[in-house]
């Protein structure tokens, strides 16, 4: 299936397009490799990438805790130094935690822990300030108004009367209460010292009236006054004191310490998944690199395969052709090759080689004909040269024996035989070198009119024509002919001549010259009168010296003149019996170019 | 105009001409300069409409200075001058009342006084209600003669009851089997071991130690003599329970807010958790099958409070009591019941609502058509019932209400400990 669509491409097409194509998964091979590197150091930078948020995430929450143990130094001891630690390390999270992780869920989570953190250091510095107004109203406030009742009552005690000094000192008692009440709330943040701090404050203000001195009654009971405000105010702050640690802040850490171990999850799950990813990845790429090499080796095994099959099977095909051909055959089989490339050289070259071998096969055979011919010719001419020779040396001793006797006379008699045999021997030395000018000399052919030709044939030859009593009846509409007019001319003559031998020994002899024609030959029929030829000298008349009867005069070369000028000229020449008798002798010229030879 | 919507229209204009009457518009009046109040309180209550429309209605300049309930409460309790009225809960009047920050509040000033229900009263809404514990609204209403506060009636009170409700417990009923009202709905699904690492809390004490405590005695894990004024042992009892859950992981935590709220169970970090009407809302309007549950312990109860400042005086005052007076005069009501809370004096509101929307918020039938909340959207549709029923049947079935109890600093301290662990 796939030598079809190849064998569509020239060698080099397809050579170059095996080269592309392995080329070119070799690139891809590279590229996906390449990007399997690629992916693997960037999946290697996100693990590193997440293990470092997750780090981070383990160290914002150490950071978290240590904020909160700073916190709580703060909250039960009051240090300021640990008050400020907490702020540097609020900072120093607050700076991380806004930090781009690459994942929206941790995004999320750092954003929401970065809330909390925030209201978590917002509650705190509220602690502080609380903690601070506290400590004003515990440890200096009620103190001050404390000492200030106490001087007062202590002042009273000294200026009232002696039966009063009593009530004086449970007056200052329940003052005492009230402080007891207070310090024990602040230190165990029981409510129940709340009340009874409150309890011994209207104890002390109801017992204010029983004293004179308005004056000192109306401070202390400002004083009072003041202390209980100030007590009830430190309750209250306290109390907020207490929510704000123990309520919001226990719950801001705690959302951002979840967030945070949430974030750490997130980042560790990240981690873990995108490790999970590279191993499956590299292994999914590892087998998409050795399934495609794989294949690309395939592809090389099966392509270097159609384009070896696509170059050895005609290359063999050549080779037998080749062998064939230089063995000299002109029928070796050229393999149909349509492309042109370098096998469509060689297999145009092998059709070449095979053309040259068939021209050589047939000039081969020609060559055979000639040598025949020649053989023939050799043997003819030799044949037919030595019989004047012998007849010649024959009178000569004839003649010798007659001058010996001295006959001379006789001798004398007999020197026209030996002419006459020499004469003959002339004759035909001629007509042989007539016959090997045939197509040596003057052979330039030209288109001309034959009926013109003829025409003045018959009138260079009516004279003898009515001497002979002999007809030559040329019809009208022959063709005009590409040929060399001359050797026309001799081939009628010939024709003629050997009618006046043969169709005119009764006299009243005719020769009829008539033309057709169809799309490649003009046929010229000169149709004779005579006795016609007998089937089995048709051809041999043809040959050189043949001649039907030999008393006849002739050498038996015009007919060969004739069929070699003929051949010469593309055309033929033989004979046939009339419908009525005598011969037709047909002559077929090419309408085109014949392309006459020249030969040497 | 149908009948029906004529008498609405019409009781409307009524209740409106009679509340225009009975209010004071200080810029109509012989006051020369506008009066301004500071109102500190909640987002709940401290709405901008109410505002406006108060503003408008009254011809005063009104402040509103909303904040977290710690905030405001510490505010109020050590500032008096930082406010005037003052909006809260319940369970912040013991604070405010000892910290002397607020005045009572004569009862001859407030217009709607009489209509003021038996719920605000007599800690009751009806005879067939189970008492609930802790700070009952009665037992902390009336100022008594030794100047402390109690449930004898006197003619002075220490706020005006106006806003209330009941909260429980919200459930994702995708997840959590869905119950039935006051039979099989129960506090201690909190503690169901399947929701393990799914419940969440709210962030109070005063409030979520409630929940707590509610989840633990329905669990049978422990019983409190009085729930709603714990004793050190018994906080002790309950917090190691609730704390050694929390340390197994049952806890996911505390929320801090009601958008928190929402968050954690939309996000699927929760399945039950202690909730507000709001975020029950909320989290409805984001398709999320969340149910309001209707106990079979009962509700943990709340009541708003409004609270007048000490330093509040002269005009100031007569602007403050014009407020008071005008939250119980009708509109106000019927825009809050809208959020799904309850007024004192709900029968002032009805004019102001529509038939189907009194239906739904007070009577627990199922919304005839679709009804708008206060934010002009729809948030209730067509056939939904209120979970827990009518208004007098959710407070019928009051277990507790929201008490700052005696033990309340040592609860904080144990509060730590839970969020903490």
């Amino acid at each position: 299936m796939l030598r079809l669509p190849v064998r569509a491409f020239s060698l080099k097409k397809r050579i170059v397009f095996g080269y592309l194509c392995t080329g070119a998964v070799a690139c891809a091979i590279v590229l996906l490799s390449w990007g399997t590197f690629e992916r693997f150091s960037a999946d290697l930078r996100k693990i590193v990438q997440f293990s470092r948020h997750a780090a981070d995430s383990m160290t914002f929450a150490a950071q978290m805790a240590e904020m909160q143990r700073k916190a709580l130094i703060y909250i039960y001891e009051g240090h300021n130094s640990a008050g400020e630690q907490v702020r540097a390390v609020y900072q120093q999270m607050i700076g991380s935690i806004s930090r781009d992780r690459g994942l929206a869920a941790a995004n999320a989570a750092a954003a929401l822990a970065g809330t909390h953190l925030n209201a978590y250091y917002e509650a705190f510095k509220e602690v502080r300030q609380q903690r601070n107004i506290r400590e004003r109203l515990t440890k200096m406030e009620l103190r001050i108004y404390a000492t200030r009742a106490q001087q007062l009552i202590e002042e009273m005690t000294r200026e009232e009367e002696r039966h009063k000094r009593l009530e004086c000192a449970r007056m200052l008692n329940a003052f005492l209460q009230i402080e007891k009440n207070a310090y024990r709330y602040f230190d165990s943040l029981d409510g129940q010292f709340i009340r009874a701090a409150s309890d011994y404050i209207e104890q002390t203000r109801s017992m204010l009236g029983i004293f004179s001195n308005r004056q000192r009654t109306a401070d202390l009971a400002a004083v009072l006054d003041q202390y209980e405000s100030t007590f009830l105010e430190a309750v209250q702050r306290t109390r907020g004191y207490l929510y704000l640690v123990n309520v919001v802040m226990a719950a801001e850490a705690y959302e951002t310490m979840y967030q945070v171990r949430k974030l750490a999850k997130i980042m560790s799950d990240a981690s873990e998944q995108a490790q999970e990813e590279v191993t499956a990845h590299i292994s999914s790429r590892l087998w998409l690199l050795l399934l495609t090499s794989g294949l690309l080796l395939l592809f090389i095994i099966l392509f270097s395969w159609i384009i070896i099959k696509s170059i050895t099977t005609p290359l063999n095909r050549l080779t037998q052709t080749f062998q064939r051909l230089a063995a000299g055959s002109s029928e070796a089989d050229i393999p149909p090759y349509p492309l042109e490339d370098e096998l469509g050289a060689l297999t145009r070259a092998a059709a070449s080689f095979k053309a040259k071998n068939i021209e050589l096969e047939e000039s081969k055979k020609e060559l055979e004909h000639s040598n025949d011919e020649l053989e023939q010719f050799v043997y003819t001419v030799s044949h037919d040269l030595k019989s004047p020779i012998v007849t010649s040396m024959g009178f000569i001793g004839i003649i010798r024996k007659l001058a010996d006797q001295g006959k001379a006379e006789q001798a004398v008699g007999m020197l026209d035989k030996v002419v006459k045999a020499n004469e003959r021997m002339s004759q035909l030395i001629n007509d042989l070198l007539e016959l090997s000018r045939v197509g040596r000399i003057d052979m330039e052919t030209k288109p001309f009119d034959l009926n013109l030709l003829l025409a003045d044939f018959a009138r260079s030859r009516s004279e003898v024509l009515a001497q002979e009593q002999f007809r030559l009846l040329i019809e009208p509409g022959l063709p005009t002919i590409l040929a060399n007019e001359s050797r026309a001319l001799q081939i009628f003559e010939n024709i003629l001549s050997n009618a006046l031998k043969y169709a005119n020994q009764k006299r009243n002899g005719c020769l009829r010259i008539s033309s057709a024609s169809d799309a490649a030959w003009h046929h010229v029929l000169c149709a004779d009168n005579g006795p016609g030829i007998p089937e089995e000298y048709r051809e041999k008349i043809f040959g050189l010296f043949y001649r039907l009867d030999v008393n006849m005069e002739g050498t038996g070369i015009g007919l060969a003149v004739a069929r070699k000028i003929m051949k010469l000229h593309g055309g033929e020449i033989w004979v046939e019996a009339g419908p009525e008798g005598g011969a037709v002798f047909h002559l077929t010229f090419p309408k085109t170019e014949p392309g006459i030879r020249q030969e040497g | 105009m149908n009948r029906r919507t004529f008498l609405q229209q019409s009781g409307k204009l009524g209740a409106a001409a009679v509340a225009a009457a009975v209010l004071p518009n200080f810029a109509a009046g012989h006051h020369t300069t506008k009066p301004t109040i500071k109102v500190v309180g909640t987002h709940v209550t401290l709405l901008e409409p109410l505002r406006q429309q108060a503003e408008q209605d009254l011809g005063i300049r009104i402040e509103f200075h909303p904040g977290g309930d710690a905030a405001v409460l510490l505010k109020a309790a050590t500032d008096p001058t930082s406010f005037d009225l003052y909006e809260q809960w319940s369970n912040s009047i013991k604070v405010l009342w000892q910290a002397k920050t607020i005045q009572p509040i004569d009862i001859g000033r407030l217009t709607y006084w009489p209509e003021v229900n038996s719920l605000s009263k007599l800690g009751r809404i009806s005879a067939h209600a189970r008492p609930g514990l802790g700070d009952v609204p009665n037992k902390i209403l009336y100022v008594q003669p030794d100047g402390g506060l109690g449930p004898k009636p006197s003619r002075q009170i220490s706020f005006l009851p106006y806003v209330h409700n009941v909260d429980s417990f919200g459930y994702n009923s995708a997840v959590v089997p869905k119950g039935i009202p006051y039979k099989s709905e129960s506090w201690a699904w909190l503690l169901d071991e399947r929701w393990h690492g799914r419940v969440a809390i709210v962030n109070s004490p005063e409030i979520g130690v409630f929940d707590l405590a509610l989840a633990v005695q329905a669990k049978g894990l422990m019983q409190f003599k009085d729930m709603g004024n714990m004793s050190r042992s018994e906080v002790d009892q309950l917090f190691d329970i609730v704390i050694s859950m929390k340390r197994k992981g049952h806890f996911r935590g505390v929320w801090t807010s009601v958008p928190h709220s929402v968050e954690l169970m939309a996000s699927g970090e929760t399945v039950i958790q202690s909730m507000f009407s709001p975020g029950v809302s909320t989290l409805k309007g984001m398709g999320i099958p969340c149910i309001y549950a209707a106990p079979k312990e009962g509700y943990r109860a709340w009541h708003g409070v409004m609270c007048l400042s000490r330093d509040c005086t002269g005009a100031r005052q007569e602007a403050a009591y014009a407020f008071m007076n005008w939250w119980l005069s009708g509109w106000p009501g019927a825009f809050i019941a809208r959020q799904g809370y309850y007024i004192s004096n709900p029968e002032r509101s009805r004019p102001f609502m529509s038939k189907a929307e009194w239906d739904y918020w007070y009577e627990g039938q199922p919304a005839a058509e679709p009804l708008q909340g206060t934010d002009g959207r729809i948030s209730i549709q067509p056939g939904e019932v209120r979970t827990g029923g009518s208004y007098i049947k959710r407070f019928e079935n009051v277990a507790v209400w929201n008490t700052v109890m005696d033990t309340y600093e040592y609860i904080l301290t144990k509060w730590n400990e839970f969020v903490l662990t």
